[in-house]
């Protein structure tokens, strides 16, 4: 396999600045990357304009209840009468920041575990790598219940890290590949030569150097724990009434397809919209940063 | 992986319109959209009605999975009316869901109400051909209490005498004179090997078991009076077993030779019984254990009848503790109260006046159970191929999470009530496939509430201009849904009034589109408007009372619940300054309820009850969604300010079904409120025999709950129903025990319409 | 390769350790248990019933017996149901089996289809469109899409049944819904794999042989191209055939995947440990497989990774 040429001495070149001409220039990849802006601003600076105009997301109006999309509330009420619009917002924040603490938590653990075994070979390795296979083998579910069981808790910020803890071992196993390729190149002998510790080495020298690719994975990982989230609250394990995430909405929103449609469409495909665009800004940036790009 | 090089230096760039690509995909997720705005179609009947093919075949879509059909194992209420539909009773669920006469055709009550004698006929047949007969009922309370069959459902029989030391092993009947006690007398262990019950317990050490046997040979288990050649599994010998009987004794089988026989179990696998000759059982492990014993109360005693005074006098009396030997020692069914003085006699007693008896009597704990075929596959024996019957159906078939298929029992002593030739039963444990098989025709009736809540606006009316669709229906349920409020945190009654007073119910059928009866009383009943004009005038109201009314047994019994505290949002204010004044710094700046989570309807009602406190009170309330088991843990551990649960009865009496979780000593009294009012009432309830009088205390202990509002009740279940128009005579009643094999669908239902 | 297959079984051997051991003592430490209802139960009884479960017994005796028994392969006996874990094994995952295979075929075929056509017609409006519509599955979740395929082609249609496994018919909707969440990483794996040997220097030959370009793509880069697809649909094959919850669940089809999450909410222990043990055992084997299919189609990556 072959693999990345990026040394410190072709850095000047900055090959960053490259990756951002070819990104640049995939347009699918801008116009979902502008398709994901907007959904961010749409949710962090929406509530505040829709506030101005007397919406928020938790007021109930039971008298209300359900009713279709209007001039009032443009997505329409839910069943107890709250307005979808800022519903879907917050809901948005929420998934967005889920999605984006989540990846950084993952990221966290999965890099340096990744690039620990891979630094290490040998049987450290091995074993590491058989951990990460066994935890494969467990269903977000449990340790999504014992966890949240075990610290008798649902704040939010340990539902962020749980999806952070089980969402790694990808980016563990794509960071090990890339550094075990990387760990032998000339600039590693380099640095170890000159006597730098391998704690030095690999997070000075060689985890930089695989960096493509981990931003590559934690793009692509982005979309899949906003489905982790959403799969957890079809399971009503996500994040606490009276808060609501997409996911939270989405699988409401699901059981009341055939009665109100619009409690589904709303946050559907704002949802929906915002995993493809992530989809098609990875799949863009992958082929930006990707070194094997840079063959022919 | 090698990632993707798009850009080919060699390849021509193609021209085109990239923006198509984020318009499709809007596109696309619209269609999507689209393909979901449509409502659900328009009908006077939800789903096509298809033609009847079979009128003796039944497709029922149930709620799930039943999680055994073994009378002592099953207690969901997803498995009962299948259980009812297979096991035959002394009674039965009726269409109107009140006790109906059948393996019994009459009963005598003992004027103490202490003791029930049923008078039984004998036309009852097990599918395998033997009657079905008193011995069996007495089987199946010994087998339901016995500690080896572990039944979750043994506190149904929590009324016969010696029901808790039974199943705590603790209970013995002297089989010689030992102690200075006469052989036969019924005693309770409180000790052995010098140290007292609880001090062993404390050490982890087991009771003894005085009933382990050994045997000088190998022993052939097999049918009571079968050759040992018969026999189907072998014991070696000198292996322990546990003797559960010994026939011809006042509650067993009589022997079928002169010498006693003995009914054991050999724990292998999962467990072996079966029949052998008594006196082949020649060992005894702990004949030499001291056990130290006192004679049971008096009202224990089974077979005794006294004056209820003396034994009044007889619960102060003290009973001397003698030291006796294992081998003096037995348990067997005689220290229950349950005796068979014929086999078409039962006969059940109870340690204090229960007129409850019959009422409960169609339940689980006395439908009778195959001895032949529990004894060969304890743990599976209720399984297609191995299960025996005496039901009015009989299972042929069935496939875990899929279906289960019965047919007429053609042992069924009353062929002329059995409609159906077949029955299917489908186990939908999701909501929304079970309405979806309804409405493509793929079962002709659903089980009540398994509709998705989403569906209800739909089905009621509420969305098609207020004309429900004629095959839904929505009845009343035997169930209340409450709000418990943790006293030890909230100890303050202003407070808990405050919070009962500040829900305004009658929003709750807009909430949950249920047809669902808010009120704010706890026991639950038929809405009273609803009412026959013969019931109301058992329950003694007219129709304008508001409120609820439980039809005990009709035409002689009725119970109207103390009224509730009624939406109030003046004497809501008023009572939270109270609390705010009595309290001082301990009044709670936010009250957090817990609810559990899976079921949509306890969302919809937290949020409710979040807005309302809200509003009325502006008191903030955060909510904690909890998974089941971890709420029931949490609940049970007072780990919550206030929590939502329900509570469905299987019997219609206010004081066994409802009064009794809120004593003091009750394991499901989560909101620990302990009130000795509320105890010296239900206490001197307990002793009386008029049924009338009784409820009357009963009603009197209730309004001193209520007023103390440990609980907030929000509403009354109701059962929302599908059935296509061709099926007749499924009869949903308020206990939702559908007698199945009655129903039978009618091909000229067109016909007929309007009959 | 001898080597490599011993040294994976012997990893594998160990990931099922660790596997059950975790989920014996995970699931335990979770409140609740197999008995617990709103309904308490007086004391006396539930002693009656640990006992009949074992569960009085100290831990660390319960996790020795179920271990040494789980090393005979006897899974033990579920708490909540009348049946063994090995019978529910058995009685289930042929359904899953069923389900998953249609899924995976569904998944391959459509997923690899829209990603070569991607490929082959790569940076036009035709790429986007059908990654679109690739990405469509895994964009939207699996129970907004089964509830809305329902809803149409079953309710308002009539072409398949709601809910449950009856027939060939019955499959087909569960089937797409689940394919659809693999059919979009196989179509952009697919895609990037074949836009990948296109600059390859056999590729360029066939080229410039004069080959149709249709030929170039669907015959020659197809083939390395598609070792990517292959690597994923190893673990995604694991996954599929131990059957899915949420599809299960909507769909009401009695396969395996119900039962993980429902022996998690329900504390079924030995059903949980004992369908874990089955999954990763699965995952290792195709793993395994995967990897020796890697030296059929690639000849170069033969005699080590």
């Amino acid at each position: 396999m072959s693999a990345a040429t990026t040394t410190t001495a072709e850095r000047r070149h900055s090959p960053w600045r490259d990756a951002w001409q070819r990104l640049r220039k995939n347009r699918m990849a801008v116009v979902m990357g502008a398709a994901f802006a907007t959904v961010v601003g749409f949710c962090f600076l929406g509530p505040l304009i829709a506030g101005g105009f007397g919406l928020d997301a938790t007021t109930i109006d039971i008298t209300r209840g359900a009713s279709s999309p209007s001039w009032a509330h443009p997505f329409g009420t839910d069943l107890l009468g709250r307005d979808m619009l800022v519903r879907v917002m917050i809901g948005g924040r929420i998934a967005i920041m889920v999605a984006f603490t989540a990846t950084a938590i993952a990221l966290v653990i999965g890099v340096t575990w990744g690039a620990v075994a891979a630094y290490a070979g040998g049987r450290l390795d091995y074993v590491m790598m058989r951990v990460v296979d066994a935890l494969y083998g467990f269903p977000t579910v449990v340790f999504v219940i014992v966890v949240m069981a075990v610290f008798n808790t649902k704040n939010i910020v340990v539902l962020f890290a749980l999806i952070g803890g089980i969402s790694w071992l990808t980016m563990a196993r794509q960071t090990r590949g890339q550094v075990m390729s990387l760990r032998h190149r000339e600039f590693v002998e380099a640095a170890r030569a000159t006597g730098a510790s391998p704690a030095r080495i690999l997070f000075r020298h060689i985890v930089p150097n695989a960096l493509g690719v981990i931003i590559v994975a934690a793009t692509a990982s982005l979309p899949s724990v906003m489905l982790t989230e959403a799969f957890l609250s079809f399971l009503g394990l996500g994040v606490q009434a009276p808060l609501a995430s997409w996911g939270t909405l989405v699988s409401e929103g699901s059981s009341q397809i055939s009665v109100y449609s619009w409690v589904l469409i709303a946050p559907g495909v704002v949802m929906g919209l915002t995993i493809m665009s992530l989809n098609f800004l990875g799949d863009g940036l992958r082929d930006a940063l990707d070194p094997q790009t840079r063959k022919d | 992986m090698a990632g993707a090089a798009t850009r080919l230096s060699y390849l021509p760039m193609r021209h085109s319109g990239k923006r198509l690509g984020s318009a499709g995909a809007l596109g696309a997720l619209g269609a999507l959209g689209l393909l979901a705005a449509c409502g659900l179609p328009d009908g006077e009947y939800f789903g096509p009605v298809p033609e009847v093919r079979d009128p003796r075949h039944l497709h029922f879509c149930n709620s799930g999975q039943p999680e055994s059909l073994d009378p002592a194992q099953a207690s969901s209420t997803t498995a009962m009316p299948l259980v009812h539909a297979l096991f035959d009773g002394l009674t039965i669920y009726g269409n109107d869901g009140h006790p109906e006469p059948s393996l019994a055709t009459s009963w005598d009550i003992a004027p103490d109400q202490r003791r029930v004698t049923f008078h039984m006929h004998d036309q009852g047949r097990w599918s395998n051909g033997r009657p079905v007969t008193a011995y069996d009922v007495a089987y199946q309370v010994v087998r339901m209490l016995h500690p080896l069959t572990a039944s979750p459902s043994a506190d149904g029989l929590d009324f016969v005498k010696n029901y808790e030391l039974f199943i705590e092993g603790r209970a013995r009947v002297l089989i010689t004179d030992a102690g200075g006690l006469s052989a036969g007398t019924i005693v309770e262990v409180t000790g052995w090997a010098g140290q007292t019950v609880a001090e062993q317990t404390a050490a982890k050490h087991k009771l003894p078991d005085s009933n382990l046997r050994t045997a000088g040979v190998a022993l052939a288990v097999r049918d009571l009076g079968a050759a040992a050649t018969a026999a189907y599994a072998t014991v070696p010998a000198g292996t322990p077993v546990t003797l559960i009987e010994l026939s011809g004794r006042p509650a067993t089988l009589p022997s079928p030779g002169a010498e006693p026989w003995a009914y054991v179990h050999w724990n292998r696998g999962d467990g072996v019984f079966g029949w052998v000759p008594a006196a082949e059982l020649d060992g005894q492990p702990s004949a030499e254990v001291v056990y130290r014993v006192r004679p049971v109360a008096k009202k224990h005693v089974p077979g005794l009848d006294l004056p209820l005074a003396e034994l009044a006098d007889d619960a102060r009396a003290t009973r001397a503790e003698v030291d006796v030997h294992g081998r003096d020692l037995l348990a067997l069914p005689e220290v229950l109260g349950v005796r068979v003085p014929d086999p078409h006699t039962f006969v059940i007693e109870a340690a204090a006046p229960t007129p409850h008896i019959i009422t409960a009597s169609p339940k689980r704990v006395l439908r009778p159970t195959p001895r032949e075929a529990v004894s060969r596959r304890p743990r599976r024996w209720a399984q297609p191929g191995t299960i025996v019957t005496s039901g009015p159906l009989h299972l042929v078939a069935a496939e875990e999470r899929d279906y289960l298929e019965m047919v007429r029992s053609p042992t069924y002593w009353e062929q002329a009530d059995v409609k159906l030739d077949r029955l299917t039963v489908y186990s939908m444990d999701d909501q929304a496939a079970s309405a979806n098989t309804y409405f493509t025709g793929g079962c002709d009736a659903n089980r009540g509430n398994n509709v998705p809540t989403s569906y209800l606006p739909v089905l009621s009316g509420g969305k098609r201009g207020g004309k429900p669709y004629a095959d839904y229906q929505v009845r009343p349920y035997l169930g209340v849904y409450f709000i418990m409020v943790n006293t030890l945190q909230f100890d303050n009654v202003h407070l808990r009034r405050a919070l009962a007073f500040a829900l305004d119910r009658t929003l709750i059928p807009r909430v949950l589109h249920g047809g669902q009866f808010g009120v704010a009383s706890y026991t639950p009943g038929t809405p009273i408007a609803r009412l026959s004009d013969a019931d109301l005038a058992t329950c003694g109201v007219g129709r304008d009372t508001p409120g609820v009314a439980m039809i005990i047994e009709p035409g002689v019994l009725c119970y109207v619940p103390p009224p509730g505290l009624e939406f109030d949002p003046v004497r809501a204010k008023q009572e939270l300054a109270l609390a705010r004044q009595e309290m001082g710094a301990g009044f709670p700046t936010t009250v957090v309820y817990k609810f559990n989570t899976g079921v949509e309807d306890h969302k919809l009602i937290a949020e409710y009850v979040q807005a309302q406190w809200k509003g009325v009170l502006g008191i903030d309330v955060s909510l904690e969604s909890q998974e089941w088991q971890v709420f029931l843990a949490d609940t049970r551990k007072q780990q919550f300010q206030t929590a939502r649960l329900g509570w469905i009865a299987s019997a219609a009496d206010p004081e066994s079904e409802f009064a009794r979780l809120w004593r003091c000593s009750s394991p499901n009294n989560r909101p620990r409120w302990c009130n000795p009012r509320y105890e010296a009432l239900l206490d001197e309830a307990a002793t009386m025999t008029d049924r009338k009088a009784r409820l009357a205390k009963v009603r009197e202990a209730e309004a001193v709950m209520i007023e103390e509002a440990p609980i907030i009740p929000l509403y009354n279940y109701t059962q929302r129903h599908l059935q296509k128009p061709y099926v007749r005579d499924l009869h949903i009643n308020f206990i939702d025990e559908p007698p199945l094999w009655r129903a039978w669908l009618d091909p000229d239902w067109k016909a007929h319409r309007g009959r | 390769m001898v080597r490599l297959i011993v040294t994976r079984l012997l990893g594998g051997v160990f990931v099922l350790f660790v596997v059950a051991t975790v989920s014996f003592f995970l699931l335990r430490a979770a409140p609740g248990g197999p008995f617990a209802s709103e309904r308490a139960v007086p004391d006396a009884v539930r002693r009656n019933i640990e006992e009949r479960y074992h569960l009085d017994q100290p831990m660390w005796q319960q996790y020795v017996t179920h271990m040494s028994r789980m090393a005979r392969l006897d899974f033990g006996h579920s708490m909540k149901r009348q049946r063994t874990v090995n019978e529910m094994i058995a009685d289930h995952s042929p359904h899953s089996l069923r389900l998953g295979l249609m899924a995976i075929v569904f998944a391959t075929l459509f997923g690899t289809a829209l990603g070569v056509t991607a490929a082959a017609r790569r940076n036009t409006w035709v790429d986007h469109a059908l990654m679109v519509v690739a990405l469509l599955g895994i964009s939207i979740p699996a129970f907004v899409l089964g509830p809305m395929f329902i809803r149409f082609f079953s309710l308002e249609l009539g072409w398949f049944p709601p809910a449950r496994a009856e027939g060939f018919t019955s499959y087909v909707m569960p089937a797409v819904v689940l394919g659809m969440i693999y059919a979009g990483t196989v179509a952009r794996l697919a895609r990037a794999g074949v836009l990948d040997t296109l600059g390859q220097d056999y590729v360029r030959t066939a080229r410039a042989k004069g080959l149709s370009e249709r030929v170039v793509v669907w015959k020659h880069a197809l083939r390395l191209g598609v070792i990517p697809v292959i690597t994923y649909l190893g673990p995604a094959t694991a996954a599929l055939i131990s059957g899915s919850f949420v599809v299960e669940k909507i769909f009401q089809i009695p396969g395996l995947g119900f039962y993980f999450v429902d022996s998690v909410t329900s504390r079924d222990y030995p059903v949980l440990t004992g369908l874990l043990v089955f999954y990763v055992s699965f995952l290792v084997l195709l793993n395994l497989v995967v990897d020796i299919l890697y030296g059929v189609i690639d000849p170069r990556t033969r005699g080590g990774r």
